[in-house]
């Protein structure tokens, strides 16, 4: 079972928010979701499980379209921010209604799970949603999204409202639930770097495209920044993928992105070589363009 | 157990070394029962498959060993394939480089080893 | 019916009781006020025609404004979903036109079949315009807004009449021995157009549905 998205491309009015994405998510993984501020992560998350349409492509679960299909929706979880402009009917309902609401809409719930996340999460059931702050209502969103038991969840930008205390919390309660279940995750997010050993792999969504997916680990392995004289970096990123450089005087710094099970050889040069972090790659990747 | 991770090195070797030092150190004894990718995973909050990958590279140098359906072992003869491992990496990181500053310094080998045995 | 819409229609009538409720409590307010202080008894049959009426209207709006996001955000199927909103709101006009057929043969047995029928199109006609409403409520028209308002000024006229006019001189009462059998059919007829324009209408809209 894979959830792919096919051509999809979305436009608002004008603006082509999505433009002929593909993507395809493997079963039993959890996928991390990086992109900046008006790449379209919601506009992508949100028509992977049909609550948006498509202005053009399909997605399918097992090759059957999602849309209109219950039974291929029954498997998708896109737990939503709750408070958003006027919609005050949500809001105005207790915690305890609102995941009640949920147990009777989602076909997998798991109440025992929804009770005992909001003990640990210490939310008070009978506060009203509105009167949450933003964390507590994060946490919500969270508890819904995985006592949903959908095969595929999706939660964006969970860790945002959090606390340290409680993100840590958050991923190790995902991770709990995923190691059990094996289920399907993508979480989109902001704090790439404190999240990026939970992800078995990242998706870099830029321009409207996956411009990158790829295992956590073998991505951060095949990326190091070389820095040194000026002429030795050039002579060394040649003919290899360079971005983001840097130059102050003589001296510069670039970051390499490797091919795959390509070993680095500093070709005899005196470079220095460091490895990088996701939050550094993604940066160099997706940061403003510099010309070489 | 439990140390803190770093961005130096990829997860999955840290998770190794780490599980190498508690051999080292008798916390975990040989022929006993080393933690699970789902331990692992929860503990340091990696995603399981990272910690997988950690256990396999112990296992692929015959460190631990998997008893079906129980779990990872640690093999005997573990601890002194860890130091023999270990002594050839020291080596390579501190004895190699140690020279290579020396020489930049000037520093000649005779110095070095009465820099050495100085050091108290 | 499918497992997912009946897992659907059981957590929306939750939530369409509450607002029942809520009417029925205003309506009975407004009765027990009018009684102690201006010694007045409103018009049982009609009172539940106002009742269902303001429902209709409030809950169709209600649906585009929050309902129609909460079920298409837990994964729900847009036909499935407007299934239930069809079958609750013709439910819920049923089951008033069952009540209020109750009454109108135990108190006014000579009105009967036209009392009924006058009632249905009124509840028809409200429904139809919650709906168009509704929906351009959804689409960010400040129009939607406009019709909304006016459509409770409009559904709260029969009720006030009934609050002012003692029992049997009802204003209504008169109305409906006067009215001629042809106007009631011209006026059935269009209530149906309305009402049908604006499920096409809602259903087109329906298809897309987009969660913002």
């Amino acid at each position: 079972m894979s959830l792919e998205l096919k051509n999809i491309t979305k436009c608002y009015g004008k603006k082509t928010v999505l433009d002929d994405l593909e993507l395809t998510l493997e079963e039993g993984k959890i996928y991390g979701l990086v992109g900046r501020n008006g790449a379209g992560k919601t506009t992508m998350l949100s028509i992977a499980s049909a609550q948006n349409p498509a202005t053009k492509g399909e997605v399918l679960l097992s090759g059957e379209t999602i849309w209109e299909n219950q039974k291929a929706l029954d498997q998708i979880c896109f737990s939503r921010e709750i408070i958003n402009e006027a919609n005050n009917t949500t809001s105005a309902l207790k915690v305890k209604e609102y995941l009640r609401m949920a147990g009777m809409l989602f076909p997998y719930w798991d109440k025992e799970m929804a009770d005992r996340l909001v003990e640990e999460f210490e939310l008070d059931e009978k506060q009203k949603l509105i009167k949450l702050s933003k964390g507590m209502q994060s946490m919500v969103t969270i508890i819904v999204a995985l006592a949903s038991k959908a095969k595929y969840t999706f939660l964006d930008e969970p860790a945002a409202g959090l606390d340290v205390v409680a993100r840590e919390n958050f991923y190790r309660i995902l991770l709990d639930e995923y190691s059990e279940s094996g289920r399907t995750f993508v979480i989109s997010t902001h704090i790439i770097e404190e999240a990026s050993d939970v992800f078995e792999e990242v998706l870099f969504l830029n321009k409207g495209k996956i411009m990158l997916k790829e295992n956590t680990e073998e991505l951060l392995s095949r990326c190091i920044h070389v820095s040194g004289r000026a002429e030795d970096v050039d002579e060394i990123a040649k003919g290899k993928k360079a971005f983001h450089p840097e130059k102050i005087g003589r001296s510069k710094g670039i970051t390499l992105m490797l091919d795959k099970g390509e070993a680095f050889d500093k070709e005899g040069k005196d470079v220095e070589v460091s490895p990088l972090n996701l939050q550094d790659i993604f940066v160099a990747l997706c940061g403003k363009e510099e010309k070489l | 157990m439990k140390e803190i991770l770093t961005q130096e090195k990829s997860i999955y070797i840290q998770i190794a070394e780490m599980i190498e030092n508690d051999i080292l150190r008798d916390v975990i004894l040989e022929e006993e029962r080393a933690p699970s990718t789902n331990e692992l995973a929860k503990l340091y909050v990696i995603n399981p498959a990272t910690a997988a990958k950690g256990i396999n590279l112990l296992v692929d140098k015959g460190i631990l060993y998997k008893k079906r359906g129980v779990g990872m072992f640690v093999e005997s003869g573990a601890k002194e394939r860890i130091k023999e491992g270990r002594k050839a990496e020291f080596y390579e990181r501190f004895v190699k480089s140690l020279l290579k500053e020396a020489k930049s310094l000037g520093i000649g080998k005779a110095e070095l080893i009465h820099m050495i045995e100085e050091e108290r | 019916m499918r497992e997912g819409t009946k897992r659907l229609l059981k957590c929306d009538l939750m939530f369409v009781f509450k607002d029942i409720w809520v009417w029925f409590l205003v309506v009975a307010g407004l009765q027990i006020w009018f009684y102690l202080f201006y010694n007045t008894v409103a018009n049982a049959a009609l009172l539940i025609s106002f009742v269902v009426g303001v429902c209709l209207l409030s809950t169709s709006v209600k649906d585009w404004q929050a309902q129609i996001r909460m079920y298409v955000s837990a994964g729900i199927s847009r036909k499935g979903i407007f299934q239930v909103l069809l079958i609750r709101n013709t439910a819920l006009l049923l089951t008033g036109l069952l009540i209020e057929a109750v009454m109108v043969f135990a108190f006014y047995p000579e009105l009967g079949i036209k009392f009924l029928a006058v009632s249905g199109i009124y509840m028809l006609f409200v429904w139809g315009f919650g709906e168009t409403a509704g929906v351009m409520v959804y689409q960010r028209k400040k129009l939607g807004m406009f019709l909304t308002v006016i459509g409770y000024i409009l559904t709260m006229i029969p009720c006030s009449f009934s609050f002012f006019s003692e029992g049997q001189a009802d204003f209504w009462m008169v109305l409906l021995r006067e009215i001629p059998l042809t106007a009631v059919f011209v006026m059935g007829a269009l209530a149906v157009a309305v009402l049908a324009g604006s499920i096409c209408f809602a259903r087109k809209h329906m298809g897309k549905y987009m969660v913002y």
